[in-house]
């Protein structure tokens, strides 16, 4: 059965659709348009030509100009990969996956420079891994999108209770939901990883410089970060081991401010 | 005493192995050496084989002939049983090479051989001419007859230059009834060559030799060498044979003798050897047990010679491609804008080994903006590598021609291909300057080979800038976004709902007052008070009337009743006496009440089904 839409109702709809148009231009518009790639095919040309300390610096300039986007911050970690600047080059290759992380470039390098550098290979549980089949806008996209659906059916259900429409607004609702809970796994390993950028950190067993040291972590190694005290971080390595390492020598995945 | 059949057996077993033995013995007292070449001719890049008979175990020394070469390259022995006297041949195998054309005598054993050496490349006489030194396409039938399974592999030159792709082929005989499995894939056995395209699944056939039914296991390959020098081939093959051995005799490997032909010397070998090819072999069977084991299978060895290619007259951009081939290119679109890139396809194609074919493209200059290509082999055995190419001006501007390089094997020289240049129009771009960096991600080929370094390269697509890589729901802006629209939402939902619960609020309400105005107006025609009777009455009347005019009940007047309803309407009269009454201490007729008061409750009646 085919519920007759009465003129509130059309007027309902037309003001659900045009809120979400408007949600998802606002959340489109977190991507700026691009900047024309004159500095970019610039970068690119050094590289070519095998200048990856100043390939480097023009793309760096680029993304302090223009912003971030995944080919940038991906081509930046193979110029620090060719420089042999193994942090920062996993640095990158990390904030690139971010932005794009079904990319076999950006995993594929990033495993070679692990590999290569003797860095271990963070090991994700199940879902993490399914988490990362998107960016954090696209769940977020997502999970709006859905639960104002869920919301629309609740209302519409109401006055027209159709079976049908139960079911599509419990499908949005539970899309919804696991949209959140991917937007909840995915904040809680962005927000806390960090990547060394120290050529080697100690770990100290306490937060302060004369602390005794119990180990140190290497250069483009991945931690998290589970507490802070003035300049140190406390943080904790993917064998389980914790301890308190200079926020100077730690680079965030996300930085708080672009 | 009665002896059971497998005593029976074992003594006739025992029996014969004397006889062999004794019979072998006499046999090599009065033995004459023997000697034969086969074949009598060969061209200057073939081989001959020559047995000379090692009666004995001891080999006449070989003769010095000047322009050839021998090398010893195995042993076979030939047994033959004649009227219960087993005699034996061991031959001690050399392969024969020339240093040039001409007619040679060896003079061996007391006999003296002929070989006819031709040129190179020549065609003789002899249809038996063999393909590769020492090496018959199909096994010697005199040799190799009753041999459980044999490998032969077969080169079509034994001269090479490095980076040469020629065909190889290898073939296994197993006679019928054995049960092998393969193990493994063939292997030429020399580290300096590699072998591509070799058949996951070899042809099968059935071939007769010498009357005994072999099953043939074929596969063809492509072999490259990657070093100059003189090697042997020691082409492998791994195996699993299950084969039947008697109870009583140990278990020991019945292909020995016929694998290792050093082994042939051993008279146990012999013996099971020789059970094997006689009319005891089905009594053997009858009482033995099956065994599996592991083997490799052995080709006899070849030398190769692989040659560096020459350095005179070799092009400045050789890349090492030997071969014979050909190279067009193609451009698409074919017509563009400045600035937008474009795809130039090289393709290689003809024979030899692509591996080794590359180019660097076409390098960039001031009116193309190039990038490294990339390379794919197509399933047709062709070699393409597409670039990504930029027009950097406007007008009809010409893709240069494309060289490619290689070292014909057959000509023994350099040739150089190159493409034909490709002649394009380009348009300007609107702003004649910018890079549409849109187009650039969408047109340029990814460049799919790996560096040296092992990462993966560059992308060449700018893609979308963020300003963060902050997740939306940790920006300020997010919940405003989200929580707004959702207010709006429930306020949208929520103020119809309002609005109709107020208006059925009022409703009920005029209702009550409209029913207690009639009540007062009832009573009063019951009492015959005809002033309270028109105040009930039009106090009734205006608020219905109000209701339905949309209007305030002070507003409904006579005059605007007779405006709406015209003069004649009887309940304009009524309300005209009505106001007449409030300004006026008038005693209004009170005979016709009833009649009023149906005119009015039918005039209410009226109104109140219209809302």
């Amino acid at each position: 059965m085919t519920p007759q839409l009465s003129p509130k109702s059309r007027r309902l709809g037309i003001g659900i659709a045009l809120l979400t148009a408007i949600v998802a231009l606002a959340l489109a518009g977190i991507a700026r348009a691009d900047t024309g790639n004159t500095t970019f095919d610039e970068a690119n040309r050094l590289f070519s030509e095998g200048r990856y300390a100043d390939a480097a610096v023009a793309y760096e300039t680029l993304a302090r100009k223009h912003g971030w986007s995944a080919p940038l911050l991906y081509d930046l970690g193979n110029a620090y990969a060719q420089e042999g600047n193994v942090g920062r080059s996993v640095l990158n290759y990390e904030r690139a996956h971010v932005l794009a992380p079904r990319d076999p470039d950006i995993v594929a390098n990033l495993a070679h420079v692990r590999a290569t550098a003797g860095l271990p290979i963070p090991v994700r549980p199940w879902y993490q891994s399914l988490a990362q089949l998107f960016t954090p806008t696209t769940w977020t996209l997502f999970a709006v999108l859905t639960l104002w659906l869920a919301g629309a059916g609740l209302v519409a259900t109401r006055r027209w209770r159709s079976r049908r429409l139960a079911y599509a607004m419990a499908l949005a609702a539970l899309v919804g939901v696991m949209s959140v809970a991917a937007m909840v796994v995915l904040d809680r390993d962005l927000n806390h990883a960090v990547v060394v950028e120290s050529k080697s950190a100690p770990v100290r067993v306490s937060p302060f410089d004369t602390a005794a040291s119990e180990t140190t972590v290497s250069e483009g190694q991945d931690v998290s970060i589970i507490g802070h005290h003035g300049d140190f971080l406390r943080v904790r390595d993917g064998q389980g081991r914790t301890g308190w390492v200079q926020s100077t020598a730690v680079q965030p995945v996300v930085p708080r401010q672009s | 005493m009665r002896w059971n059949r497998q005593t029976r057996f074992s003594l006739a077993a025992i029996g014969l192995g004397m006889a062999m033995v004794f019979g072998q013995k006499a046999a090599a007292a009065g033995a004459n050496p023997m000697a034969d070449i086969s074949p009598s001719e060969i061209a200057l890049d073939q081989a001959a084989e020559l047995r000379v008979d090692a009666a004995g175990g001891h080999a006449p020394a070989l003769p010095a002939v000047d322009g050839l070469h021998f090398q010893r390259t195995g042993q076979s022995t030939e047994m033959t049983a004649i009227n219960g006297v087993v005699s034996q041949h061991t031959w001690t195998v050399y392969q024969v090479e020339a240093d040039r054309p001409g007619s040679y005598t060896i003079p061996i054993g007391g006999r003296t051989l002929q070989l006819k050496v031709r040129p190179a490349g020549a065609r003789g006489a002899s249809a038996a001419s063999v393909p590769m030194a020492g090496f018959r396409a199909e096994p010697d039938e005199s040799s190799h007859q009753g041999s459980l399974a044999l490998l032969r592999v077969v080169l079509p030159s034994k001269k090479l230059f490095v980076g040469q792709a020629v065909p190889v082929t290898f073939k296994a005989y197993f006679r019928a009834g054995t049960q092998i499995t393969l193990t493994g894939a063939p292997s030429l056995g020399i580290s300096a060559f590699t072998i591509n395209h070799l058949q996951d699944e070899p042809r099968q056939s059935v071939e007769s030799i010498g009357g005994v039914p072999y099953r043939v296991v074929t596969w063809t390959a492509q072999a490259s060498a990657a070093m100059p020098g003189h090697f042997a081939t020691r082409a492998t093959l791994p195996i699993v044979a299950r084969y039947r051995e008697a109870s009583r005799r140990p278990a020991a490997d019945p292909f020995a003798g016929m694998l290792d032909d050093d082994d042939m010397s051993s008279p146990s070998s012999l013996i099971r050897s020789f059970m094997k090819q006689s009319a005891f072999a089905n009594l053997d069977d009858m009482f033995g047990q099956e065994h599996q084991r592991e083997m490799t299978l052995h080709a006899p060895v070849q030398t190769v010679d692989v040659l560096s290619p020459p350095t005179t007259g070799q092009p400045a951009d050789y890349n090492g491609a030997v071969g014979r081939f050909d190279v067009r290119a193609t451009l698409t679109p074919t017509t563009g804008t400045t600035f937008a890139p474009m795809s130039l396809k090289i393709e290689v194609t003809g024979q030899g080994n692509l591996d080794r074919v590359s180019t660097t493209g076409l390098p960039s200059s001031a009116n193309w903006k190039t990038y490294p290509p990339s390379a794919k082999v197509t399933d047709q055995g062709a070699k393409v590598f597409e670039q990504a190419v930029v027009p950097q001006s406007s007008g009809r501007l010409q893709v240069p021609a494309v060289s490619f390089s290689f070292f014909d094997p057959d000509r023994h020289q350099y040739l150089t291909r190159s493409t034909a240049p490709i002649s394009v129009e380009i348009a300007a771009t609107a702003n004649g300057a910018a890079t549409p960096s849109a187009n650039l991600g969408k047109s340029i080929p990814k460049v799919t080979e790996e560096p040296a370094t092992g990462l993966r390269p560059n992308h060449f697509d700018e893609g979308r800038f963020v300003a963060t890589l902050l997740p939306p729901y940790r920006r300020p802006w997010f919940w405003p976004v989200v929580t707004v629209p959702w207010l709006a939402l429930t306020i949208l939902v929520a103020r119809p709902r309002e609005r109709v619960a107020s208006a059925r609020i009022r409703r009920r309400a005029l209702r009550e007052t409209v029913a207690q105005h009639r009540m007062a107006m009832k009573r009063a025609a019951v009492a015959g008070d005809s002033v309270r009777f028109y105040e009930a009455g039009a106090a009734a009347l205006r608020e219905r009337l109000s209701e339905t005019w949309k209007i305030a009940p002070d507003e409904v007047t006579a005059a605007e009743a007779a405006a709406r309803l015209g003069r004649d309407e009887p309940i304009v009269a009524i309300l005209g006496t009505a106001e007449r009454l409030r300004f006026a201490a008038a005693e209004p007729d009170a005979s016709s009440l009833a009649r009023l008061e149906e005119v009015i409750e039918r005039s209410l009646d009226k109104e109140e089904s219209r809302t």
